[in-house]
């Protein structure tokens, strides 16, 4: 088996007079590229217009890979990026295991989900087909996507009250369910008897091995016309070719370590919140993750197994370091892991992890990297590569019963999946955009969910004030409300975080997105509204008994009941108070910020009737918070090292604080909103500035704030001018986090 | 002597063709009039006349069909010049084109461009929120009335848009398909209190399920249409004031050309590329080809469209920008590959690249000496000695040849590579790109590529069509005669056509009276506009499709059946299996599970007939030696043999009937031809180039 350790680290240049480059040389390289590229997403286009699950059509989420005879990754497609590594682990342990017992044979394929070796979660259903080309393996294809209902003891694939992995449902370790081209009747037939969707599972493993041949045929294509030596070659240099331009980008950033910490809800109430902790240490053209610090393992199914866990860490790696660059196992090894065994982030065998995606360990640990490579590029002259988080505050429920016709229905709405988009160096977070771990997702449309589902929507907006407040804004979320529809009942259950954590972290002085909202109107009058001749906009319109619940609830959903949620949004960029005052007029007008927030939390004062901002009460306004902050905070740790501003910038993170050097050599932080000089760099730069432990609710619509004391926001100022640099979002007694450590 | 004409206006140029009852062609080119199009039109049409010895008023007044392509609808949206649309929506679905299904950040997007999250960026919305008005009003899946249209809302909601100073109105109710009472009746409020007002409602737009794309169809009409009604007015009335008698037709991205005062604006978006496909197709016919691969090749980009038993297909949800749409367009994939696309190389690594970045016109290939210093494409054309620099666009523009030798020279000192392996290297990687796009497009649709035979047109197409099919099995390729008005033939050679469609869904098996009552209703439609064309019963050519899928499915598969007046239980009965079987051909054995239930979403039917079939007429055939067209030689490239003292033909003097042996380069106006050795060009009677491979 290949792996990274022993790759020689090599280039064409190097190559000249070498073997390889008789075999391949750059011009076949690149045609061969393109090729692998394009059978891979040919298994995407297949797997998407042949599924019937709108989890995989609609929300984008499957990906698929082209690996070598051993299960190594050699060339990966888009699609839900946080499965890449799973996609490999699967093949390998199928190469490894099966190669004498059952044996594996052209036209076979094996279906793999089990989360110990290879998936996020268990619906993260994998197919495997192996190639071969004149009797010899050379290849497998895996089309992966996510299902609904694996069985277990929650409906949907979600197990809530799962306390043990053996709880979650089917678990397949690589069952052969189709032999030399013929799908096994007893598989299939066993396969599908283990859920409460059986059809469903049958179109699905179908769709997978559809894909699989469609690419199978272009793989076997591409053989016969440029020979089976040149396909091979292809698949030894092209994880070479990505390893070597992975090291290439890293080692024209700085070095420097990047820390991260996000909190979120355990579904085990005795248990508060969970928190994953990720160090990242950029030395050179490598890098560690480090997760030191996570949680302990939960009880509950928040975890995230192994491979999951790095498969999840590696999402923002990809995208962020990796976009231009084929995905394939070369760039593994430029990472090196630290996952403690026995923390949310690598638990035992036993733990349950079905929820750590979309509302647990994994997803959280996907913000958090995030966070680390946001502050990496921060620190270097690609600022405009980092991002504040997108929306991670969500509820993701799951709605079952008898549909309109009386048949059983089991499926997930997919606002959550409407996101704002974090704030940015040069520019707001997108408004309602869309999940931007997938690389096309998109959410159906009410009409088609109203088709297929016994429900009727009464809006699906864009929510006001729920983007992170930001000198870049974050992006705006959605709310949506609906009410059962030529039905009786069905049920809902829920499972979510960020209805009292919040989750969408900000960058360098922007504010997290808002709480997750939720609320049930029993009994209400909507029927007699609607027979008025009126249709409600809010649910303050709506009469009835309102219930606000928190996630990870489940709860019967009745005629006559209204289903109400609020999203967050994306976390903000920057100081508010520096937001143009334009800008804010432009959300105002567009319904993305109220006249109230407005002044609240960006201090711009508008002209209720006009809506003109008021430049000199703004000024005024901005003035005031500023001072209000400073009266809040405690002072400074460290005094002004008394340096005074004669040096040159050496770095500067965010276009917010530089590291100058003057002189005699000395070394200090200052802040570029006032140039006030903050300290001596052999110190944290937080070192100097001013703090308040603020409440969770601060920084956020009153509306959308959860009332605990569990949690509270860190906000740094700099204790001259009284700007925002840095708020983080920390547990009551939590040490603080350096945020970044600049190492040149 | 009676005419059919067709004038497409284009970004440069503005193209006549003009073809006569004899089936003669008469073409005419002069350059696009931007302060008024009808000007450009006119001297296009006046160079034709000319060489036809007539006046212009002698040319319209003989003229028995004028169609017409325009860009003007693309271009506004393209330059965001486009009326200020106010909306009218049903209350909560206000946001529905802001949320946009969470898809426009993506959509239209490269694969790889998709992947760099941080660049990924939605498009401003062309209805901001403070031009939308949410009506109260709601029907339900079924169609059936849950709130009344509250028809004061309406009212106060058109007027005060219209104090906004909007130029056009968008009606755009939810399950409006099913139930089109209450936008039909909003709509009749604007006319009665704003007649002027351009409005459109999203039921006779398209009339189908999914509320994103239909509201941002319909918006982009509304958007396009007030500019287009008016130029559309502006051009018919000055050619009818130069004698043209028949109402002016217009091309539609559908491919079928239509009178233009009944043609949706939105349906001319993206209408330009049609032209070329339905060009195609005419030729496909006369030369007896059913089974085309369309290729178009400019300066930027590789465009394909496949032509299936001599039937056009369609894309049912294209894009337009980054709004993904539902009125349907022909098929037509794109990939950044042409002229201009940039040759690069990673000076760590060793890599050689090419595209999808593009030089474009300006600065444009090096040698071009605007600028440009990126080799390019077109640069590589000219080192491997298939481009003429004295002979580039018929001499009319200088080529600078050592500008693409440094640019390459730059490349290929990265490269440690002659500068001739580089060009070459380019070339073969470029034409692979190509033929990885046509070998996606047959397997996506479970065509085989063998049975199809590829047509090449644009300016840089021909240099490359040789290679682009040889590896795939495609082993002939026809490079068009007439391929720089090329649209423009396809406007005076099109049929008329109509596409509707009418939603129904339903689970099978179905009766044959529902099959009756829909197939029915959209064929006496579609009969009677083509009869109102002039369309003779017996020209008529009526498809009729379906959109169905397996129940637990989102996506749909379009199966063509057979169309009759009247289907019987036994039709209607076989309709499951014929899916399975239309299933299984394009997804392969095993992938149908007719146990989880079929179902029929919608019904579609495309009607065509040709009026005045004036079919272009062959010349008499020539002997087969090509001497009255050889213009000497030059050294050209060819992999496995280096470099050829090769032939050169001068394109305009060729006869029909002609064959040149590769290898063989023939320079036309507008393109060059790269004959490859072991290929044969025979020009056909109307000067089409027939290429093919005869060894190796």
């Amino acid at each position: 088996m290949h792996h990274w350790t022993d790759l020689k680290i090599s280039n064409w240049y190097e190559y000249k007079g070498n073997e390889m480059r008789d075999k391949l040389d750059p011009v076949t390289f690149e045609i061969l590229r393109h090729r692998l590229e394009e059978i891979v997403n040919e298994a995407y286009y297949t797997m998407a217009r042949v599924s019937g699950n709108a989890i995989i059509t609609e929300a984008g989420d499957h990906e698929e890979a082209i690996l070598n005879a051993n299960g190594d990754t050699i060339m990966v497609g888009g699609g839900i990026v946080e499965w890449t590594q799973c996609l490999e682990e699967a093949g390998r342990y199928i190469s490894r295991e099966y190669q004498d017992n059952p044996g594996i044979f052209e036209g076979d394929q094996f279906v793999l989900n089990c989360t110990e070796v290879a998936a996020v979660h268990l619906m993260d259903i994998q197919v495997l087909k192996p190639v071969f080309w004149e009797g010899e393996r050379f290849a497998w294809l895996n089309t992966a996507g996510h299902n609904m209902d694996v069985g277990g003891i929650n409906i949907g694939g979600v197990q809530i009250d799962a306390r043990e992995r053996v709880q979650e449902g089917l678990s397949m370790w690589g069952l052969k369910v189709c032999e030399r081209g013929v799908i096994r009747k007893d598989i299939e037939t066993t396969i599908k008897n283990m859920t409460r969707q059986p059809e469903l599972l049958v179109l699905e493993l179908r769709a997978r091995m559809a894909a699989n041949n469609a690419a199978e045929k272009r793989l076997l294509d591409t053989v016969r016309e440029f020979g089976f030596d040149k396909v091979m070659a292809i698949f030894e240099e092209l994880p070479r070719y990505s390893e070597q331009r992975i090291r290439q980008r890293l080692r024209k950033l700085p070095d420097g370590e990047f820390s991260a910490v996000h909190y979120f809800e355990s579904v085990i109430e005795s248990e508060g919140a969970l928190a994953v902790r990720c160090k990242l240490v950029k030395k050179g053209d490598t890098i560690k993750m480090d997760f030191t610090g996570s949680s302990p393992q939960s009880k509950g199914a928040q975890n995230v197994a192994l491979p999951g866990a790095k498969s999840n860490a590696e999402c923002p790696f990809l995208m962020m370091l990796a976009h231009d660059i084929p995905w394939n196992y070369g760039l593994w090894g430029v990472i090196e892991w630290v996952l403690p065994h026995g923390s949310i982030v690598n638990p035992t065998d036993d733990a349950p992890v079905s929820i750590n995606t979309p509302a647990g360990a994994g997803y959280v640990t996907i913000g958090c990297v995030l966070d680390c490579i946001s502050q990496l590029y921060l620190c270097s002259d690609e600022k405009e590569e980092a991002m504040a988080s997108g929306s991670n505050a969500f509820n993701n429920p799951m709605l079952y019963g008898s549909d309109k016709e009386g048949n059983y229905f089991i499926t997930m709405m997919m606002e959550n999946l409407i996101c704002g988009a974090g704030g940015m160096y040069h520019r707001d977070g997108d408004d309602t955009c869309s999940n931007m771990w997938t690389t096309k997702p998109q959410v159906t449309n009410l009409e088609r969910a109203e088709q297929l589902f016994p429900w009727l929507y009464l809006w699906r907006r864009e929510a006001l004030d729920t983007g992170g407040p930001g000198k870049n804004r974050g992006g705006t979320a959605c709310m949506n409300a609906f009410i059962p529809w030529k039905v009786d009942e069905m049920e809902v259950h829920d499972n979510g975080m960020g209805d009292t954590v919040r989750l969408a972290n900000g960058l360098a002085g922007g504010y997290p997105a808002p709480n997750v909202k939720q609320y049930l109107i029993r009994k209400s009058n909507i029927q007699s509204m609607f027979d008025r001749g009126e249709m409600p906009s809010a649910v303050d319109e709506i009469e009835g008994v309102v219930e606000e619940y928190g996630v990870n609830t489940t709860l019967p959903f009745y005629k006559d009941d209204v289903y109400a949620v609020y999203f967050g949004g994306g976390g903000g960029f920057g100081d508010p108070l520096e937001r143009d005052p334009g800008n804010l007029a432009n959300d105002v007008i567009n319904e993305h910020v109220s006249v109230d927030e407005a002044r609240k939390l960006y201090g711009v004062v508008f002209d209720r009737e006009t809506l003109r901002v008021d430049q000199e009460g703004t000024e005024e306004e901005r003035q005031n918070i500023r001072k209000r902050r400073l009266e809040m905070a405690q002072a400074p740790k460290l005094a002004n090292g008394g340096t005074e501003n004669s040096g040159i910038e050496l770095m500067n993170w965010a276009g917010v604080i530089s590291l100058n050097v003057n002189d005699a050599g000395e070394r200090y932080w200052q802040c570029m909103k006032c140039d006030h000089v903050l300290g001596d760099a052999n110190a944290d730069w937080k070192d100097y500035t001013a703090t308040w432990h603020a409440p969770m609710r601060h920084g956020q619509p009153e509306a959308y704030a959860a009332a605990t004391e569990e949690y509270h926001l860190r906000e740094c100022y700099c204790p001259n001018c009284g700007g925002l640099f840095e708020v983080l979002n920390l547990g009551v007694n939590d040490e603080d986090v350096v945020t970044f450590r600049y190492l040149g | 002597m009676q005419y059919k004409i067709g004038v497409d206006t284009g970004g440069t140029f503005t193209d006549a063709v003009v073809l006569d009852e004899d089936g003669n062609i008469t073409t005419g080119k002069h350059l696009t009039t931007y302060h008024d199009f009808s000007e450009g039109v006119g001297n296009s049409l006046a160079v034709a006349a000319e060489k036809l010895s007539l006046s212009l008023e002698q040319l319209l007044g003989n003229c028995v069909a004028f169609a017409y392509g325009t860009t003007i609808g693309t271009n506004a949206i393209a330059t965001r010049s486009g009326a200020k649309v106010g909306m009218l929506t049903t209350k909560g679905a206000r946001d529905t084109i802001h949320i946009a299904r969470g898809l426009s950040r993506w959509t239209g997007l490269s694969e790889a461009e998709t992947k760099h999250m941080a660049t990924t960026i939605k498009p401003a919305p062309l209805v901001p929120k403070k031009l939308t008005r949410e009506v109260r009003e709601r029907v339900d899946y079924s169609g059936s009335e849950v709130v009344a249209l509250n028809e004061d809302d309406v009212r106060a909601a058109v007027a005060e848009l219209v104090e906004q100073g909007v130029e056009s109105i968008a009606v755009c109710f939810l399950w409006s398909f099913t139930n089109s009472g209450h936008e039909l009746k909003a709509k009749e409020i604007v006319q009665e209190l704003y007649p002027d007002l351009y409005s459109c409602t999203s039921c006779e737009v398209v009339p189908l399920e999914g509320e994103y794309e239909r509201f941002i169809t319909t918006v982009l009409d509304a958007y396009v249409g007030p500019a287009t009604l008016s130029y559309m007015k502006s051009v018919s009335g000055f050619l009818r004031k130069k004698g043209l008698k028949p109402r002016l037709l217009l091309m539609k991205a559908d491919g079928g050309i239509a009178y233009s005062d009944s043609v949706l604006p939105v349906a001319t978006v993206h209408s330009g590329p049609a032209g070329g496909v339905k060009a195609t197709q005419t030729f496909g016919r006369i030369l007896g080809y059913e089974n085309i691969i369309s290729t178009d090749v400019g300066g930027t980009t590789f465009d394909v469209s496949l032509i299936t038993n001599g039937k056009e297909t369609f894309n049912r949800e294209p894009r337009i920008e980054k709004f993904s749409t539902l009125y349907p367009t022909l098929d037509i994939v794109s990939i950044g590959a042409g002229g201009g696309t940039i040759v690069h190389a990673d000076p760590e690594l060793k890599t050689l690249h090419v595209g999808p970045q593009s030089a474009g016109s300006n600065p444009g290939p090096a040698c071009y000496g605007f600028g440009g210093e990126q080799a390019t494409m077109t640069d590589a054309a000219v080192i491997l000695g298939y481009i003429n620099p004295d002979y580039f666009n018929g001499g009319r523009m200088a080529l600078y040849p050592e500008r693409s030798r440094e640019a390459f020279n730059r490349v290929a000192a990265v490269m440690d590579m002659d500068v001739v392996e580089v060009a070459q290297g380019a070339y073969e990687i470029i034409n692979s790109h190509m033929s990885d796009l046509i070998m996606g497009m047959t397997v996506r649709r479970g065509v085989d590529i063998g049975n199809y035979v590829i047509f090449s047109f644009g300016g840089a197409g021909p240099v490359h069509v040789a290679y682009m099919g040889a590896t795939l099995g495609a082993g002939k390729a026809i490079i068009p005669a007439s391929s720089s008005v090329y649209s423009a033939l396809g406007l005076a050679t099109s049929p008329i056509g109509h596409t509707y469609i009418k939603y129904d869904y339903r689970t099978l098996p179905i009766t044959a009276q529902v099959l009756n009552d829909n197939i029915g209703e959209l064929h006496q439609r579609v009969k009677q506009e083509l009869a109102e064309g002039g369309v003779h019963p017996d020209n008529m050519d009526i498809r009729v499709s379906m959109d169905m899928k397996y129940l637990l499915q989102i996506n749909t598969v379009n199966m063509t059946i057979p169309l009759k007046d009247e289907y019987t239980e036994d039709d209607a009965a076989r309709l499951g299996g014929m899916f399975d079987q239309a299933y299984t051909d394009l997804y392969g054995a095993g992938a149908a599970y007719p146990e989880a239930g079929r179902v029929i979403s919608s019904y579609m039917i495309k009607g065509e007939g040709i009026v005045h079939d004036f079919a272009p007429n062959p010349a008499p055939l020539a002997g087969k030696d090509p001497g009255a067209g050889n213009k000497g030689s030059r050294q050209a490239y060819f992999k496995g043999d280096g470099f050829l003292e090769t032939p050169l033909f001068d394109f305009a003097k060729l006869l029909p009937g002609n064959e040149v042996v590769g290898p063989a380069i023939i320079e036309a106006d507008e393109t060059t031809i790269v004959v490859p050795p072991g290929y044969n060009a025979s020009l056909d009677g109307f000067k089409n180039i027939e290429l093919v491979r005869i060894q190796g």
